[in-house]
């Protein structure tokens, strides 16, 4: 009895531990390797995962599945600047590392600043998810079919990139779009769709397409604050929500801000910050805070509230998150009692 | 009492100069020279920022004097410059150095040159030895409009304070520096950090040395 026990004891755990194995698999190509999520859900698992990991825990998942992360490259070619002497070896160092880094003035930075597609993304920083492999590049996401690949591999990025930014062109069979900075698209709307790490949406009100138009803006923006101590460098991730307020003159129809009353309410988001265990190691962890209703006291162009998220970390290279959801209201005295909304998720 | 009779003892000097020299002044014309100056501006905050903000500014265009008496003139200008964009303290992809709640600021001087009109008025009084002149005004600044890109220095008017001095190098050639103390609050914005209650308030502030060449008479 003790023995069937036993038995069945240990066929449970192995289904528990293959489930757990099964939110991603390794994707062997000929001369690459990179994670694949089964599909939408197994993709959500892998990143729930994925966030509450410290360091030593992504290690060894890695390590379970034989795959080598860009956060595992990163930290490879970071180990190796410590020996970097003169400028002719950084500028090597860079060459040797170009998947992973890039030198912007003086400072070497990782093409993939969110930690979590560092986690999930390989050296060239490509995941797949069913049957579309994406490319996390800087502020953006290049996703092809699987067949596709190396209409992917073989694109050039930078070039992409300066096309869809100053000509708004998108190469064959690949979509592009952007998960941190302002994304353009999602501005000027009342309501927008994708969260980014800086949103904003604006509610126009025209009085005659021209003299006394006015504008409200609410912006929401996820960025890092860096200082310096004994101890070492700092960095607080920090979210910001603006509301400002502009008016047209009758003179050529210009913009200008202007003081007025301003009003915001009902807003609410979530997003990826850090928290600090007693140990001294830092978690990923999901914060959801209510900004109170506010307005301003006297006529002012602009409505700020600013606020800490989580705890601010020691020595590690974090960058802002893009926000996880979004869903404010603002309004000012000029725009006859509307409410720009901006809502993403 | 001591100040008033210095006053008076000023005017009584220039009174006398001026009677000496009856015959020169109804010769004096209204001087017209051109005027280019190079300086950098700040912001000035309440509470104090991390930083000035300080950009490169220069300021162009002719400049005309009246004399009123052999010590005094009125003179004034019409000015085309530009707030020259600086580097921001503050980048994308990185950690910001510049805290909440002066982010607006240091967008502002990085984004974009904002350029402006210029006309003060300057009263301004000449030392017989050395040929210093000593002024003061008030200077208002109109910055140009931009939909592309709307901030608080777009499309809005600002008043300073104008003080300065000036030494002719050359018959025609005079060079100087001044000071603007600007009176206009341009940015205002109010809300909580970390929730505590924030105000901030904004003036400009400018520096600049200059040459103006005589061109009339």
């Amino acid at each position: 009895m003790r023995k069937i026990v036993k038995i069945v004891f240990l066929t449970i755990s192995v289904a528990i531990a293959n489930s757990c194995s099964e939110d991603s698999i390794i994707s062997n190509r000929s001369s690459f390797q990179m994670l694949k999520m089964l599909d939408q859900t197994s993709f959500d698992k892998t990143i729930e995962r994925v966030l509450v990991m410290n360091k030593q825990q992504l290690d060894e998942w890695e390590k379970e599945r034989g795959f080598i992360s860009f956060r595992t490259a990163l930290a490879r070619a970071y180990n190796e600047i410590e020996t970097i002497q003169s400028q002719e070896e950084l500028i090597s160092f860079i060459e040797r590392n170009k998947k992973v880094l890039w030198l912007n003035d003086k400072l070497v930075m990782p093409r993939i600043t969110i930690p979590l597609y560092q986690a999930i993304a390989n050296e060239e920083g490509m995941y797949q998810t069913d049957e579309f492999v994406n490319k996390i590049y800087g502020d953006y996401v290049f996703t092809v079919k699987e067949n596709h690949l190396e209409n992917l591999r073989s694109l050039d990025i930078e070039k992409a990139i300066a096309n869809l930014v100053e000509r708004g062109q998108r190469p064959i069979n690949v979509i592009i779009n952007r998960i941190s900075g302002i994304d353009s698209e999602s501005s000027l709307a009342r309501v927008s769709g994708t969260c980014t790490t800086n949103i904003s949406a604006s509610y126009f009100y025209n009085q005659s397409n021209c003299k006394n138009d006015r504008e409200v803006v609410l912006t929401a923006k996820s960025y890092i604050v860096f200082s310096s101590s004994s101890e070492g460098d700092w960095r607080q991730p920090r979210v910001s929500v603006e509301v400002v307020a502009s008016r047209r003159a009758a003179t050529f129809c210009y913009w200008y801000l202007y003081d007025t009353y301003i009003n915001r309410r009902n807003i609410s988001f979530s997003i990826l910050a850090w928290s600090n265990a007693s140990n001294g190691s830092y978690s990923s962890q999901r914060f959801d805070i209510n900004v109170p209703n506010a307005s301003t006291q006297v006529d002012s162009y602009h409505l700020l509230w600013d606020y800490a998220i989580g705890s601010k970390v020691l020595n590690q290279l974090i960058s802002a998150q893009p926000f996880i959801s979004f869903y404010g209201e603002a309004t000012h005295r000029g725009v006859n009692g509307n409410w720009v909304v901006l809502n993403c998720n | 009492m001591k100040s008033l009779i210095l006053l008076i003892l000023f005017f009584s000097v220039d009174l006398v100069e001026a009677q000496e020299t009856k015959i020169v002044s109804k010769k004096r014309t209204i001087d017209v020279s051109s005027y280019l100056g190079l300086g950098w501006s700040q912001f000035r905050t309440t509470p104090s920022a991390p930083s000035d903000f300080p950009s490169f500014e220069f300021r162009l265009g002719p400049a005309v004097s009246i004399p009123i008496s052999s010590r005094f003139e009125i003179s004034s200008r019409f000015l085309f410059g530009a707030k020259l964009k600086r580097e921001a303290y503050n980048k994308q992809g990185q950690g910001y150095t510049i805290p909440p709640p002066f982010l607006e600021l240091d967008e502002v001087a990085s984004s974009r040159n904002h350029y402006f009109i210029e006309i003060p008025l300057i009263f301004q009084f000449n030392l017989p030895n050395p040929k210093l002149s000593l002024y003061a005004g008030g200077n208002y600044r109109f910055w140009m409009p931009n939909n592309s890109d709307v901030d608080f220095l777009t499309n809005r008017g600002e008043f300073d304070l104008l003080m300065g001095l000036s030494y002719p190098i050359a018959d025609k050639l005079k060079v100087g520096g001044e000071y603007y103390f600007g009176i206009t609050k341009v940015y205002t914005s109010s809300g909580t950090i970390d929730g505590i209650d924030s105000d901030l308030k904004v003036s400009n502030t400018a520096f600049q040395f200059y040459i103006q060449y005589k061109l009339k008479p």
